[in-house]
C-alpha cells in the first residue's frame, strides 16, 4: 500500500499562511490511516496541537477536521465540500494522490499538504514499514525468485550485485540490506539459481515514470 | 452460610480470604497483631530503574481487597488461644486487648501464621549486633520502604549514620546450620539480598559490593541469578562460608577461605548485611496440638490427614520457607479446595 | 455447527493428568486461536485440512529441549547411561552455565543411584551451586553420607580437556577425571515456541521462552486470558515448582469453567464502518483480545478476553474504537490546579497507602483523571487539555517491566516523547508534560514528590 509519515510539525505550521482564520484538516481513511500517519486520529490531534499553537500566540483560527474513507475518489469527496468551503486552507494529510486530487476538485482552494507520501510498501512490523515496489510498470518478478531488483536493490541492478555489500547488507546504507543477496537466498531456497544466469536486457523503462506521466484505462469498465 | 476461620492476617491468609469472599464465601480473618499485613507489610520496594520482581506490589492489592470487601470480618488484635470441634464445627477461643472472645460454627479452619525472621528468634544474639555497621536484611527492607529516592531523584538514604563505601552480605544466617537449628535452605534470602545490592549498585555505582553464598540460589520467578550476572553487575562474590569475622575499628574484617588460591583470605567491608532466613512460628507447637497437625523436623508444619477430611488448611510460611509469588499463588489454591468442596456438597 | 462438541482444556504440548475433559493437540498440528477464554477454537492441521476444535481453557505444556553439553557424555536425565567397570562416575551439573533446581534434584538422585547400585564405585559430583527443591536437602545429606565426592568449581575454571576428561584444579586439589560422564543438558526453549507465540498472538517472552518476565503474570498466566504456560513454554527455572503451578492452572481452569466476567462494565465497540482493518488494535493489544469479526469484515474486541487497559482505544488512527466511557475526565475542584494522569495499579495504590501512613491525601489540591492503565493517554487529548487548562500535566505511570499490561508504560513514553518534540519544534509549551514512573510502594517517594513539584509549581 501507499505509506506516508506526517510531515514535521514545524513544517506544517510554517507552510500555513500567516492571516490565516479558519483550517480544514482534511484525513483519509485507507492507505494513510493503515501507515498510522494521515487518519483521524492524527488529523485530530493535529488539530489539538495547532490549536493549542495559536491559542499561545494569542491568535484565533477556527479549526475543523474531516476524515473521509478515501480522497483518492470522486464520490467520497461530497462530505468534503461544505467544510471546504466554510475554511480558508485545506490542509489535506492524505498522500500525494489525495492533495491533488482534492486539488482538483476544489480549483479555487489553497490545498496544503501535510504528510510526506513515502513509498509503496509492505507493514514488516508494527510501526515500521519497508519498501517493495517502485511501480515500474512491468513486474520481473517472476526472474528474480519474487525478489524486486528495481525496488530492492539500491541501484535497480538488473544482472547482480554490485559486488560493493558486506554480510549482506548494502553499502549504500548499512541499514539495507543487500537486495541481489536476498535474491541469491531466495532463488536458491527455490532451486532456481540457474534462472539468474540468463542474461536480462535492458528495461523497458518507459512503462516507468521515465516514459511520462502515466494513466491507463481498463477497456471492461471505461467508456469513451 | 459456610464461615471459614482464617487464622493469620498476612499474605497468605489475605490472599485465601480474598479468594473466598469473591467466591461467595464468608470469612472471620484473625490477625494477633493491630493491622494485617504480616511480616512483608513494611518491605520496600526493591526497583532500580526496572522492576527487580520482588512482588512486593502484588501484596497491596490484595491487604486492599480485604479491607474493601465487607464479606472478610477482620479481626485485628485477636489472638487466637485455643480451640475444638465439635459436630464438625470449630470454635475458636481469642485473646483480645481486654478479654477472651469466642466464635463459634466455623465450617473449616485455614493457619497462615507465617514464620519468624532470625532476627526474632531468641536464641541469644550475640552481642556484636550491637555494632551499628552491621545490620539485618530486614533492617534494610525497612529502610526501602521508606525510599524517597526514585521519583526525587535523589540518593538512596540509608538511614545510617555514616556512610558506607562498600557493603558485604552474608546468605544463609540462620539456615542450612545445624547449630542454628535450621539445617534446611530458606530459599528466598539470595533473591533478596541480591535484589538489595542492585539497589545499592543503582544508587551507588562506586560502592564496592560482595555477597557470601554457600549455594546460591535460584530468586523467584524468571530471575535467573547466576555468577555471570553478578559478574556483569559489578557485584562481588564469594562461594564459601564465611569463617570469622573481626569487628577492627575502621572496616569490619570477615576471615574466609579463598578456595582458589587454597588459603586464608580477608574481606573487609563499611557496611555487613546478614540474610535472615526463614523460622517457624511460635506457634506451631499450639497448632500442631489444637489441629492435629505433623510438626516436621524443622519445626514447620505438616498436614496428617488431607484438609479435605480434616477441615484445616495450611498456607504460607507455616509450612515451611517460600517466596511472596509462590506463596500467593499456593494460598489460592487452598482456597479452592476449600471452594471446590462447598461445590460439591451443594450440589 | 450443532452438536459440536467443546472441550474444557486443550493441551498443546504434553498432557497432564486431570478430570477435565481435555484433547491434547501438538504444536505442530495447530494453525490458529480464535475466540476467548470459555470459547476457543482451534485450528489444527489435519492432513492439510483444517480441523477445527472447541475449547474453553488452554494449557501451553511444551517439552523443552535438551541441548547436550557435551559431546561424549550422557545425558543426566537418561536411564541408558555407560557404567564402566574400571572408571568412575562423574556428574557434572552447572556446566558451562548455573542449571535449575530441578536439575540439582535429578542429580542428587542419579548420584544415589548409582552408589545404591554400585556401592564401591567412585562418584564425583561437580557443581557450582547446589540449589534446594522440595526435600533435595535430606537428598544432598545422604549423598554427602555415602560418599559420593562433591567439588565446587567456579565460573570458567572447569576444563574439559578431551572427550572424557575433565580438570579440576583448586586449592590443592589438581585433578584429571576420567570416567563415565553424566552431563546435565542445557535446557532450552521447544522447537515450536515462536509459531505459538505467533499464533496466540504474545509478546516476545523472557530469553525466547513464550512468558513475559512480568510479576502480574505469575505464576502460569500468558496474558491472554484462559491460556496458561507451563513447563518449557516458561523460563528455565519453570521446573522448580512445577507441582504447585500445575496446581493453581488447574484451579484457575475450574473458576474460569464455573464461570469469567467482564473486567469492566464498558463495552468497548468496533464501528464497522471505520474500521480498515489496519490490524493496529491486534498488534498492540497485549491480551489478545481483539480479533476480526468474520461476519461484519471489521475488528472486534472480545468482551471477556479484555483487560480494560485502553490501549486499543488510545492508538485506533480512524477511532473506530468506542467506549461509553469519558474514560479522560478530570476530577478536581479547581481548575488551576495541576492535573495529575495517574495509573491505578502503581500512583492510586502508592497514594492511599501514603494517606493511610500519613493521614494526608497526597493527590489533594491537584485535578485527577484516574486511568486503568496509562496506555489510555492520548496525543490529540493531551493538546486538548493544554489548551484549556493553564496548568502542567504530570503523567504517572508503573516502573519499567512492571506493567500490568504489558507493554502500557512504554507505549505512554512512546506517545510523551512524541508530544514533548512536537512542542519543542513549535517553541510552545515544552516544559507543561511530565512522565514519571514508579512502583505501588513508593508512597513516602510519591507524597515528598508530588508536596515539593506543586511547590516549585507554585513559582
Amino acid at each position: 500500500m501507499i505509506v506516508g509519515k506526517l510531515k514535521d510539525i514545524k513544517e506544517i505550521k510554517d507552510s500555513l499562511p500567516d492571516d490565516i482564520d479558519s483550517l480544514l484538516i482534511a484525513g483519509c481513511g485507507s492507505c494513510v490511516s493503515v501507515s498510522l500517519a494521515g487518519g483521524e486520529r492524527e488529523a485530530d490531534s493535529l488539530k489539538e496541537l495547532l490549536n493549542l499553537y495559536y491559542q499561545s500566540k494569542g491568535k484565533s483560527v477556527s479549526i475543523e477536521t474531516e476524515t473521509i474513507k478515501r480522497q483518492c475518489d470522486d464520490e467520497f469527496l461530497d462530505e468534503l465540500e461544505l467544510p471546504v468551503a466554510r475554511n480558508q486552507v485545506v490542509l489535506s494529510i492524505a498522500c500525494g494522490v489525495g492533495v491533488q486530487h482534492l486539488a482538483i476538485n476544489n480549483p479555487g482552494k489553497i490545498i496544503l499538504p501535510g504528510l510526506d507520501t513515502t513509498f509503496y510498501g509492505r507493514t514488516s512490523d508494527i510501526g515500521k514499514w519497508e519498501e517493495m515496489c517502485h511501480g515500474c510498470g512491468k513486474c520481473i518478478l517472476d526472474q528474480f525468485a519474487g525478489v524486486c531488483p528495481v525496488a530492492r536493490c539500491s541501484k535497480s541492478l538488473l544482472n547482480g550485485p554490485c559486488g560493493g555489500s558486506q554480510d549482506g547488507i548494502c553499502e549504500v546504507d548499512d541499514s539495507i540490506d543487500c537486495g541481489w543477496q536476498t535474491i541469491y537466498d531466495r532463488a536458491e531456497e527455490l532451486g532456481q539459481l540457474e534462472n539468474l544466469l540468463d542474461f536480462e536486457s535492458p528495461k523497458d523503462w518507459s512503462t516507468y515514470k521515465d516514459g511520462g506521466v502515466r494513466s491507463h484505462k481498463n477497456p471492461e469498465f471505461f467508456q469513451e | 452460610m459456610t464461615r471459614i476461620g482464617v487464622i493469620g492476617g498476612g499474605i497468605a491468609g489475605s490472599s485465601v480470604a480474598v479468594e473466598l469472599a469473591d467466591a461467595g464465601i464468608e470469612v472471620l480473618l484473625f490477625e494477633k497483631s493491630g493491622e494485617i499485613g504480616g511480616q512483608i507489610k513494611e518491605f520496600g520496594c526493591k526497583a532500580t530503574d526496572i522492576c527487580t520482581r520482588c512482588n512486593l506490589c502484588l501484596v497491596d492489592s490484595v491487604f486492599n481487597q480485604v479491607r474493601r470487601d465487607k464479606s472478610i470480618k477482620t479481626k485485628n488484635n485477636h489472638k487466637v488461644i485455643d480451640a475444638y470441634k465439635e459436630d464438625g464445627l470449630f470454635t475458636l477461643y481469642c485473646d483480645t486487648d481486654k478479654r477472651e472472645e469466642i466464635y463459634t460454627n466455623i465450617d473449616k479452619i485455614v493457619l497462615a501464621t507465617g514464620y519468624r525472621r532470625w532476627s526474632e528468634l531468641e536464641t541469644g544474639t550475640p552481642e556484636i549486633f550491637d555494632d551499628k555497621r552491621i545490620i539485618w536484611s530486614g533492617e534494610f527492607e525497612e529502610m526501602l520502604f521508606k525510599r524517597e529516592d526514585h521519583l526525587q531523584k535523589k540518593d538512596l538514604d540509608l538511614d545510617l549514620d555514616f556512610e558506607p563505601e562498600s557493603a558485604l552480605f552474608i546468605q544463609c544466617n540462620g539456615s542450612r546450620s545445624p547449630q542454628e537449628k535450621a539445617a534446611y535452605c530458606s530459599r528466598v534470602c539470595c533473591g533478596y539480598n541480591y535484589r538489595i545490592a542492585r539497589v545499592l549498585r543503582e544508587s551507588f555505582p562506586e560502592m564496592e559490593l560482595g555477597i557470601f553464598f554457600i549455594d546460591i540460589q535460584e530468586a523467584g520467578f524468571l530471575t535467573d541469578l547466576s555468577f555471570q550476572r553478578l559478574n556483569d553487575e559489578g557485584i562481588d562474590y564469594y562461594n564459601c562460608k564465611p569463617l570469622r569475622i573481626n569487628k577492627a575499628a575502621g572496616k569490619i574484617e570477615i576471615a574466609y577461605e579463598d578456595q582458589q588460591e587454597g588459603k586464608m583470605a580477608i574481606a573487609k567491608t563499611d557496611l555487613l548485611v546478614l540474610s535472615e532466613g526463614i523460622h517457624p512460628g511460635l506457634e506451631n507447637e499450639l497448632w500442631s496440638k489444637l489441629f492435629n497437625l505433623q510438626l516436621t523436623d524443622d519445626g514447620f508444619l505438616e498436614e496428617i490427614v488431607p484438609g479435605s477430611e480434616s477441615d484445616v488448611y495450611l498456607a504460607g510460611t507455616i509450612s515451611g520457607p517460600g517466596d511472596i509469588a509462590t506463596t500467593i499463588s499456593k494460598s489460592k489454591a487452598v482456597a479452592n479446595q476449600i471452594i471446590y468442596q462447598e461445590k460439591e456438597v451443594v450440589v | 455447527m450443532a452438536g459440536k462438541r467443546k472441550f474444557e482444556l486443550a493441551w498443546i504440548g504434553d498432557k497432564e493428568e486431570t478430570d477435565f475433559e481435555s484433547i491434547q493437540i501438538s504444536a505442530e498440528d495447530l494453525v490458529a486461536c480464535q475466540g476467548e477464554i470459555g470459547d476457543f477454537k482451534l485450528i489444527c492441521n489435519k492432513e492439510n485440512q483444517p480441523e477445527e476444535i472447541n475449547v474453553a481453557n488452554i494449557i501451553i505444556n511444551l517439552p523443552y529441549q535438551e541441548e547436550p553439553v557435551l559431546e561424549k557424555a550422557d545425558s543426566l536425565f537418561s536411564d541408558d547411561y555407560d557404567i564402566n567397570e574400571d572408571k568412575p562416575v562423574i556428574i557434572l551439573q552447572d556446566y558451562p552455565e548455573l542449571s535449575a533446581a530441578v536439575i540439582s534434584q535429578a542429580g542428587l538422585e542419579k548420584a544415589l543411584e548409582i552408589k545404591d547400585n554400585y556401592p564401591d564405585k567412585e562418584v564425583y559430583y561437580l557443581y557450582q551451586a547446589m540449589r534446594f527443591i522440595e526435600d533435595n536437602d535430606r537428598l544432598y545429606e545422604r549423598a554427602r553420607e555415602s560418599e559420593i565426592i562433591f567439588l565446587k568449581f567456579d565460573l570458567g575454571q572447569l576444563k574439559i580437556i578431551e572427550e572424557e576428561i575433565i580438570h579440576y584444579n583448586r586449592e590443592d586439589i589438581d585433578l584429571k577425571l576420567n570416567g563415565n560422564i553424566l552431563a546435565a543438558p542445557e535446557l532450552k526453549p521447544a522447537k515450536e515456541t515462536e509459531r505459538i507465540a505467533r499464533i496466540f498472538n504474545l509478546a516476545d517472552g523472557y530469553k525466547e521462552y513464550l512468558q513475559l518476565d512480568n510479576i502480574y503474570l505469575q505464576p502460569t498466566l500468558s496474558g491472554k486470558r484462559g491460556v496458561y504456560l507451563l513447563k518449557g513454554s516458561r523460563g528455565p527455572t519453570a521446573l522448580t515448582y512445577f507441582e504447585e503451578e500445575l496446581d493453581f492452572t488447574l484451579n484457575e481452569v475450574s473458576k474460569n469453567l464455573a464461570g469469567v466476567t467482564e473486567i469492566d462494565k464498558y463495552d468497548r465497540e468496533v464501528d464497522d464502518q471505520k474500521c480498515i482493518l489496519c490490524y493496529t488494535c491486534y498488534r498492540v493489544c497485549p491480551h489478545g483480545a481483539i480479533q476480526r469479526d468474520d461476519e461484519l469484515n471489521s475488528m472486534k474486541v472480545m468482551d471477556l478476553a479484555c483487560q480494560g487497559c485502553n490501549l486499543c482505544l488510545s492508538r485506533c488512527p480512524t477511532n473506530a474504537i468506542q467506549i461509553e466511557d469519558d474514560y479522560l475526565k478530570i476530577e478536581g475542584e479547581n481548575e488551576q490546579d495541576p492535573i495529575l494522569i495517574i495509573c491505578e495499579n502503581s500512583a492510586e495504590i502508592a497514594a492511599e497507602k501514603y494517606n493511610s501512613m500519613v493521614g494526608k491525601d497526597p493527590l489533594e489540591s491537584y485535578q485527577k483523571i484516574e486511568v486503568p492503565c496509562v496506555s489510555t493517554v492520548e496525543r490529540g487529548q493531551i493538546f486538548e487539555i493544554l489548551s484549556k487548562y493553564s496548568s502542567d500535566i504530570m503523567i504517572l505511570g508503573c516502573v519499567s517491566e512492571a506493567c500490568k499490561h504489558l507493554t502500557g508504560h512504554d507505549r505512554c513514553q512512546q506517545v510523551v516523547e512524541r508530544i514533548k518534540e512536537d512542542l519543542e519544534k513549535l517553541e510552545i509549551e515544552q516544559d507543561r508534560v511530565h512522565y514519571e514512573r514508579l512502583s505501588p510502594r513508593m508512597a513516602a517517594d510519591l507524597g515528598a514528590f508530588l508536596a515539593d513539584w506543586k511547590e516549585a509549581l507554585k513559582q
